[in-house]
């Protein structure tokens, strides 16, 4: 057998190698970012979280394993505000959604302005959390807010409702609020998609005889799926650690009524100074949003290529 | 050759060392200052008195505005980067803080540079010391005061309350909805309900600490305050006191939503300049205990600490200390005895002229000349009391009407609460 002669690497310039491995190269400054201002926070996140770090000392002087997941876990605390998160986080992205597919589908019927009604729908998107907080809560104020005061001209309701103020209506209005403030984004991104569905599938479906509903559930819902689970995606993640609008409304309040898990790991963390132990709630959030968004991914298939 | 090579090469390297040593000791080009005040005016006032520094010292004083509740958080976040600023205007619990993590240092020396410790008021030094030191040097001080509508007042017959019976027996007689008598602040994101209590306790004669930091709020006394702030709630407030801040003072007394409450004079100033017409009906008392809180300048510790201790110090001669007095009038009274004297420039502001703005600031006057403190400093500044008003107080309360809980469980409750967060902090501490 021949002995194999070893090609001499005349042809492996830097150049060429510059070239084969250009890709990876441009990928390390998004890399170096990624792990600066993600991967460094998290890692020392999940360290402080087996401290006792006390933001009065601005020290940890303790390891302390997994006492402080012990103590969140063991207490009510953390399942009342993980209730609370669920439900503010269903009923808000469940009103923006069907609000945000009326808004999609209507704009959608317009036959002239149609950028003129986006740009006002979109209108509560652009505010301010702290502007919007603030006009809401005097909007719903039991003694001078204008919606009792309408509701109770229209004699709909007999005497002013607390709408913040009590633990019926507490978590409803803040809910009621996101609603008015993600509906816009659901309807924009939910219009556009609306626009990539081929006119052949709606001549068939007129062909066929297809009512309304027979053409949302057929036609329009099943090329909508990904761009909805998306959406669902994007916006478990923001509403789930949403923490301004119930902190400048309620406050978490009352009794714990409208606490979520994101408010009550800034309470323990910051009011309470037990960095350690707010850090073992945020890491707990975190677990738990990343199994919702797995199930997101699973039920709407959003990897893969089917259509 | 060589010799002169050496020579020269010494030369250098002593140059080199001086230089070094020079530029250790220079003034910086520039200082930042960090202050929580917000409004244009005391923006400016400082400005002014920064200006009036870098031309005399070449030091240029960059003033960045960082509102009170924002301190809290931003200082650490800072202090963890090694970016903290250098000077640093907060709200005391703050103060204390800062100076236990070590981000700040001692200011005996500003003290005494300022003229010494008998240059100021008694009562508002006591925050200010901690450890053997002072921590910081107060920019002012301001009283709560008891602010109502005496038109409320003089329809029902009533007379200006002292005691926590005349001030139910007020409240019940003007509550005419939707203009309450006297609006809660039961809010957890704030501490309302907590320093309102803290006023009352004290005529109760409860407190939340005794000497060594351990929770007493547990008493009979307590309960008794606890039980008259509720029947307070029930008789002159609407069911919103839930979510009420403190903030929200100022928009209730100038649309008349509430008719009486505890607050300092800058709620005057609030009325005198958005709502004149509910000014003029509005008057003011002392609170039936004084809750005096100051303001605390401190120095962080840096590459910087002298020349931002000699701007403190700046700060505090007679002229640049009235010019800043008046950017904000009433609300801000003098921590210095001679600017607070009967016959300093202070009192001869044009704002006095109007003679509800000159009641509110000398009724603070008298409250601070008379002494008192702010929640949990009744022996001085400490690290806990922090923990007073973090929600607990706030929560009790919401749980008392929202949840019918009986008001001695609720108040063991807090109590319980809030000791087993003294006991983290001490054991932070290593106390």
């Amino acid at each position: 057998m021949m002995r194999q002669q070893k090609k001499p690497n005349l042809g492996r310039s830097p150049g060429v190698w510059l070239d084969d491995h250009l890709a990876q190269i441009f990928l390390i400054p998004a890399l170096i970012l990624i792990a600066g201002l993600i991967a460094y926070p998290a890692a020392l996140t999940i360290y402080n979280s087996f401290t006792n770090l006390s933001m009065l000392t601005m020290k940890a002087t303790k390891f302390v394993g997994f006492q402080n997941y012990a103590t969140v876990l063991g207490g009510s605390e953390f399942w009342v505000s993980l209730r609370n998160s669920l439900v503010f986080t269903v009923g808000s992205i469940s009103g923006q959604l069907i609000l945000g597919m009326i808004g999609a589908l209507a704009l959608q019927r317009i036959p002239f302005g149609r950028t003129a009604f986006r740009v006002g729908l979109l209108v509560p998107w652009t505010f301010p959390s702290v502007a919007m907080t603030f006009v809401w809560d005097w909007m719903l104020d039991s003694g001078f807010g204008i919606i009792n005061f309408a509701l109770m001209g229209l004699g709909i309701i007999g005497e002013p409702i607390a709408w913040f103020g009590s633990r019926t209506w507490a978590m409803f209005s803040v809910i009621i609020m996101n609603i008015w403030f993600g509906a816009p984004f659901m309807m924009l991104a939910l219009n556009a998609g609306l626009q990539t569905i081929p006119s052949d599938y709606y001549e068939v479906g007129k062909i066929e005889g297809a009512n309304f509903f027979q053409r949302l559930r057929y036609i329009i819902l099943p090329s909508l799926k990904k761009i909805v689970g998306v959406l669902l995606i994007l916006r478990t993640i923001w509403v789930f650690n949403n923490y301004d609008f119930i902190f400048l409304t309620t406050g978490g309040g009352p009794a714990k009524a409208t606490q979520t898990v994101s408010i009550m790991a800034y309470f323990t963390a910051w009011k309470r100074s037990a960095m350690g132990r707010g850090s073992a709630i945020t890491i707990l959030l975190l677990v738990f949003v990343a199994v919702m968004i797995a199930l997101y991914f699973k039920f709407f298939k959003i990897d893969s290529e089917e259509a | 050759m060589r010799r002169v090579l050496s020579l020269v090469l010494c030369l250098l390297l002593m140059m080199s060392i001086v230089s070094v040593g020079a530029m250790a000791e220079a003034k910086p080009e520039s200082i930042t200052f960090w202050m929580g005040y917000s409004q244009q005016s005391r923006v400016d006032a400082m400005e002014a008195i920064g200006q009036k520094y870098y031309e005399q010292t070449g030091v240029k004083v960059n003033f960045e505005v960082v509102t009170w509740p924002n301190t809290a958080e931003k200082w650490r976040a800072a202090y963890s980067a090694g970016q903290m600023p250098d000077i640093i205007i907060c709200l005391p619990d703050q103060a204390v803080a800062m100076f236990v993590a070590g981000a700040t240092i001692p200011v005996d020396d500003v003290i005494e540079a300022i003229g010494g410790t008998e240059k100021f008021l008694d009562s508002v030094l006591t925050e200010q010391f901690y450890d053997g030191s002072y921590m910081a040097v107060p920019h002012y001080a301001h009283d709560r005061l008891l602010i109502y509508r005496k038109d409320a007042l003089e329809a029902a017959g009533q007379s200006v309350p002292t005691t926590p019976e005349e001030y139910l027996a007020v409240t019940k007689a003007i509550n005419d909805p939707p203009s309450y008598a006297f609006q809660q602040l039961f809010n957890a994101s704030d501490y309302g309900s907590a320093f309102m209590l803290d006023i009352f306790m004290r005529t109760f004669g409860a407190q939340y600490f005794d000497e060594s930091y351990r929770i007493v709020f547990d008493s009979e006394e307590t309960v008794k305050a606890v039980e008259f702030l509720i029947d307070m709630y029930e008789a002159g407030s609407q069911p919103d006191a839930m979510d009420f801040i403190i903030n929200d003072q100022f928009t209730l007394l100038n649309t008349g939503a509430t008719l009486m409450t505890l607050d300092s004079a800058f709620t005057i100033k609030s009325a005198l300049d958005s709502a004149p017409e509910v000014a003029e009906k509005m008057d003011v008392a002392l609170a039936p205990a004084n809750y005096i809180t100051t303001f605390p300048v401190c120095v962080c510790d840096g590459e910087n600490a002298e020349t931002a201790k000699d701007f403190v110090r700046f700060m505090f001669e007679e002229d640049n200390y009235v010019d800043f007095l008046a950017s904000y009038q009433p609300g801000m009274n003098p921590t210095m005895k001679a600017t607070a004297a009967a016959d300093s420039a202070f009192w001869k502001l044009p704002v006095f002229e109007n003679a509800l703005a000159l009641k509110a600031s000398q009724t603070q006057a008298e409250g601070i000349e008379q002494g008192g403190y702010s929640i949990g400093n009744q022996f001085g500044a400490n690290p806990f009391s922090g923990v007073l008003t973090s929600g607990y107080v706030e929560e009790m309360f919401q749980d008392i009407i929202v949840n019918n809980v009986p008001v001695v469980d609720a108040v063991k409750v807090c109590a319980e609460r809030m000791q087993e967060a003294v006991d983290e902090q001490k054991d932070a501490l290593g106390w």
